[in-house]
């Protein structure tokens, strides 16, 4: 009786106020893995419907940013491999007024060249590049987040510098407007 | 600067395209109705398919476990394990095709006899007058709350202690096994291996550890990953208000006396006891001799001034280092416990050296003075040894001596590739390798 009592306990509800706060995090890690994108709202919702679903789970074993953070990759990983067949890399101009329109450009070729390097590589190898490189975490924080080895995110990261350092210098347009401005 | 450097510089500034804040709550609340929809149902075949094989595999577990099948045992061993709580508050566990015999339950005697297979004795601390004794074909175990698993193999035994300390006797020879030690059935002591409910067992010890109930006057608990070895538990294990102390040596001549005729009939049978009771008939105590078990005993009632005071005058170092500890005194408590290392005794050298390292780098902060005892009680020679390496490993770690950190990672790896600190020991080296 005790097994059938737990097994048909209520689920606790998520709590409103919590997706609320995850929601804007969620969508700047989503806006970092699959760079800028008009996708971005439905991604965002997605994993949030996710989390959402998997919060009641929750044990605690982690911070809950990490475990929305997985979620999220999971959920934005599913995307990119979708958008790769269908939809173009679209730029979205940055949100800043100040800046001159040059510096603007040069700004917009910079993230589209980026992205577009980060396209091109294996996913696995882009999650690592963009949880360390873009979101400034450790390989030691990454590598909770994609629950792998520390050792296996360094050597992803080195790999994934090389492979995008390679692309941003063949990169004919960025190399031209390097040549215009300089 | 390359691009690459800009581009890493430039990412993080970018930030994603404004949300409408008014938008939020209605993606929010969208979120939540679509998480709580019933997700579509498949599967179906699959399950229906499924059901009555998990139902037939289920029926067949049970069935090989009640014929005591000994080859399909070992493997279900680790998957299965049946539990029985005893309305006396004792917790047992065995593994599928285990021989169990109640043959007394009664809250004074309970008394249990496995002829077969692998148990797990979770004994609810007992009170004057109560015992609880565990009997195989060669062995008899006589305990005072305590966590152990006793496996009866072909033709011996094998005792593994989890919480507690065992005295156990097999073939005349004596054994003092301490939290994380056993006794093979080849008579050999050594670190925990290889016991298909050492998980479980592990996990009561610690649900133990965490619902004893807080006394002021009890030692400190170490907040060290490690068990806390069992002299600082004996004071949890005992009732609250023992009635006034007997000598342990003439405390239960009932147990005494089975436990004589057992070695003297078939000299190949051991026996164990917690330790500190009266040895039976080998014992040279007398009534009004003072012994360790009357120490231990003084502990046991919390009365850690006496304790000291007869530890004191018969040099036993341990004990004293228990009751300093009892009374919060923990610079004596580690002058004491390095006394022992000091000792001709070797099992005090090892336990004293091991508590020493513990409570320096514990309780007074001491990491240079942790890493000399935890080398000492990592002595080839003790048993203390992998949890005295498990101690270097993170007691370096914390005092950033990189090199002993990474000789004794090493050192446990190659010894205990699958031992409690091995996780620890790899991170040692897998971060020294890569700064």
């Amino acid at each position: 009786m005790k097994l059938l009592s737990f097994m048909h306990r209520p689920v606790p509800p998520v709590e409103p106020d919590v997706l609320a706060a995850l929601l804007p995090k969620v969508r700047r890690w989503v806006h970092r893995i699959l760079g800028p994108n008009s996708a971005l709202d439905d991604v965002a919702q997605d994993a949030l419907i996710e989390i959402a679903k998997a919060l009641p789970a929750f044990r605690g074993d982690s911070a809950v940013d990490t475990f929305a953070y997985r979620i999220t990759i999971r959920v934005a990983t599913k995307a990119l491999r979708r958008r790769r067949d269908e939809i173009p890399l679209e730029l979205v101009p940055p949100q800043a007024d100040h800046i001159d329109p040059e510096s603007q450009l040069a700004h917009r070729e910079l993230m589209r060249a980026l992205y577009r390097a980060l396209d091109e590589l294996p996913t696995r190898l882009r999650l690592t590049f963009v949880l360390c490189e873009l979101e400034g975490m450790t390989p030691t924080e990454a590598s909770v987040v994609l629950n792998e080895g520390a050792a296996t995110v360094r050597s992803r990261l080195r790999r994934a510098r090389e492979s995008v350092t390679e692309k941003l210098r063949a990169d004919h347009r960025l190399a031209w407007l390097e040549g215009v401005r300089s | 600067m390359n691009a690459l450097d800009r581009a890493i510089a430039a990412a993080p500034a970018e930030a994603p395209p404004r949300h409408d804040p008014a938008r939020a709550p209605r993606v929010v609340v969208v979120s939540l109705d679509a998480a709580a929809a019933p997700a579509p149902r498949r599967w179906r075949w699959p399950a229906i398919v499924a059901t009555p094989l998990l139902a037939a595999a289920a029926v067949l577990v049970v069935w090989l476990a009640g014929s005591g099948a000994r080859s399909v045992e070992r493997a279900a061993v680790a998957v299965v394990p049946t539990a029985l709580s005893l309305p006396t508050g004792d917790w047992i566990a065995t593994t599928p095709g285990a021989q169990l015999d109640l043959s007394d339950a009664s809250t004074a005697n309970r008394q249990i006899r496995l002829t077969s297979g692998t148990a797990l004795f979770d004994v609810r601390p007992l009170a004057a007058g109560e015992q609880f004794v565990v009997k195989t074909p060669d062995l008899e175990a006589r305990v005072v709350g305590t966590v152990f698993t006793v496996e009866v193999g072909p033709g011996s035994t094998s005792v593994r202690v989890y919480e507690g300390r065992v005295r156990a006797r097999r073939g005349g020879v004596e054994h003092d096994l301490a939290i994380g030690e056993m006794l093979g059935p080849n008579g050999i002591r050594s670190t925990l291996t290889n016991d298909p409910l050492g998980d479980l067992a592990v996990g009561r010890a610690r649900a133990r550890l965490a619902t004893a109930p807080a006394k002021p006057e009890q030692p400190p608990r170490s907040t060290m990953p490690w068990p806390t070895p069992a002299t600082t538990q004996a004071p949890v294990l005992e009732p609250a208000s023992p009635a006034p102390i007997p000598d342990p040596s003439i405390r239960e001549p009932a147990t005494s006396t089975q436990t004589t005729s057992t070695a003297t009939s078939t000299p190949a049978r051991a026996s164990v006891a917690t330790r500190g009771r009266a040895k039976p008939s080998s014992s040279s105590s007398t009534a009004t001799e003072p012994t360790r078990a009357h120490a231990m005993a003084l502990l046991a009632a919390r009365k850690f001034v006496e304790a000291r005071d007869l530890a004191v005058q018969n040099s036993w170092h341990v004990i004293e280092g228990d009751a300093d500890r009892g009374l919060g005194d923990h610079v004596a408590a580690v002058r004491a416990y390095a006394a022992a290392a000091d000792s001709p005794h070797a099992d005090d050298v090892c336990i004293g050296a091991l508590l020493a390292a513990q409570l320096s780098a514990d309780r007074l902060g001491d990491l240079e003075k942790a890493l000399s005892f935890a080398e000492r009680a990592a002595s080839s020679t003790c048993a203390t040894r992998e949890r005295a390496l498990g101690l270097t490993i993170a007691v370096a770690n914390r005092a950033g001596a990189r090199d002993t950190a990474t000789t004794a990672a090493r050192q446990y790896l190659a010894e205990f590739p699958t031992g409690s600190y091995a996780a620890a020991a790899r991170a040692t080296l897998t971060t020294t390798r890569h700064p």
